[in-house]
């Protein structure tokens, strides 16, 4: 057997459980998080990230599209379909 | 083990993987607590289709928590649960730094484009800070979506690799729709049929690599 011998490895957890952390300082890291509600400087980023499109839809083809988000379990905005229909056209013609 | 999937841009696929990991990890025979830090609700959705799918037989517990709660709630359930998967949103809110106090990984999916790998030093600078108060917290990049072809994957992940401190991980999920059809059913993509078998071997490279850390 070796005589000398690597240094043991710490427990990686060995005081520093947050439970023994000082709570106003685990506090104040959290605290630096935003809220649920979007912060004004996300609104922006978004509105930088996205184009706003007037799309022209028949009323018909509007009620099939709404006829088909209520067959669905979950609730899915009119947006959202749009937006799934608008991916799946993209991926359908990247294929060809 | 508690797992975080988060990071600070939406859109990247958090829920997807959190969720197939969830589902992989309870057919193992874990008790999995999935718990929806996200106030969109998509993984509380997705839990909701599946109990509807399997009877409420979705294999793994499932909850909603905002804020400060998710990190108290959490640390309670720790002993309970073998394995904590917890979803956030793709911002820095109070809910998603509060899972990182008391969390064992981060796992940051990343898609190839320049606005996801930008948010990279923001995300290095909330593990750093949150690393004040959790030493423990190690934290994992990937790509997700990824390309089928092109420039754009190597690109991202020649940025991903270049973070002090944050391990990038060799697994590529690639953009499938395998995983949008088996969500919209409730399912991981492991159990829809038809099998997509390169969406399967990812999500299984991801799987096993995150399970053994």
């Amino acid at each position: 057997m070796a005589a000398v011998t690597r240094k043991p490895k710490r427990d990686s957890q060995e005081g520093n459980n947050p439970v023994e952390s000082d709570e106003a300082v685990i506090k104040a890291v959290v605290d630096k998080g935003g809220s649920v509600a979007k912060s004004s400087a996300q609104v922006e980023v978004d509105r930088q990230a996205v184009q706003v499109v007037n799309l022209r839809v028949p009323v018909e083809i509007l009620n099939e599209i709404d006829s088909l988000r209520k067959e669905r379990r979950i609730k899915t905005p009119r947006h959202t379909w749009l937006l799934e229909a608008i991916e799946e056209k993209i991926e359908r013609e990247h294929s060809l | 083990m508690i797992i975080v999937c988060g990071g600070i841009k939406g859109g990247s696929g958090k829920t997807t993987v959190a969720t197939n990991l969830a589902v992989m990890r309870a057919a193992e025979g874990y008790d999995v607590l999935l718990v929806d830090a996200d106030d969109q609700e998509t993984a509380t959705d997705f839990t909701i289709q599946r109990n509807l799918r399997t009877n409420d037989q979705a294999g793994y517990t499932s909850t909603k928590l905002t804020d400060d709660a998710v990190r108290t709630q959490v640390k309670r359930f720790s002993n309970k649960y073998s394995d904590i998967i917890i979803d956030t949103g793709g911002r820095d809110t109070r809910s998603q730094r509060s899972a990182l106090v008391v969390a064992d990984a981060l796992l940051v999916p990343f898609l190839p484009r320049s606005f996801d790998v930008w948010t990279v030093e923001k995300v290095a600078q909330l593990v750093g800070e949150v690393r004040a108060v959790n030493e423990r917290l190690k934290t994992y990049f990937f790509l997700n979506r990824a390309d089928a072809s092109g420039q754009d994957n190597a690109d991202a992940v020649e940025i991903l690799r270049d973070i002090e401190g944050i391990e990038f991980i060799d697994v590529v999920i690639g953009s499938r729709k395998a995983f949008g059809k088996a969500a919209s059913l409730g399912l991981g993509v492991t159990e829809y049929k038809p099998q997509d078998a390169k969406a399967c071997d990812e999500i299984t490279s991801l799987y096993r690599y995150v399970f053994s850390f």
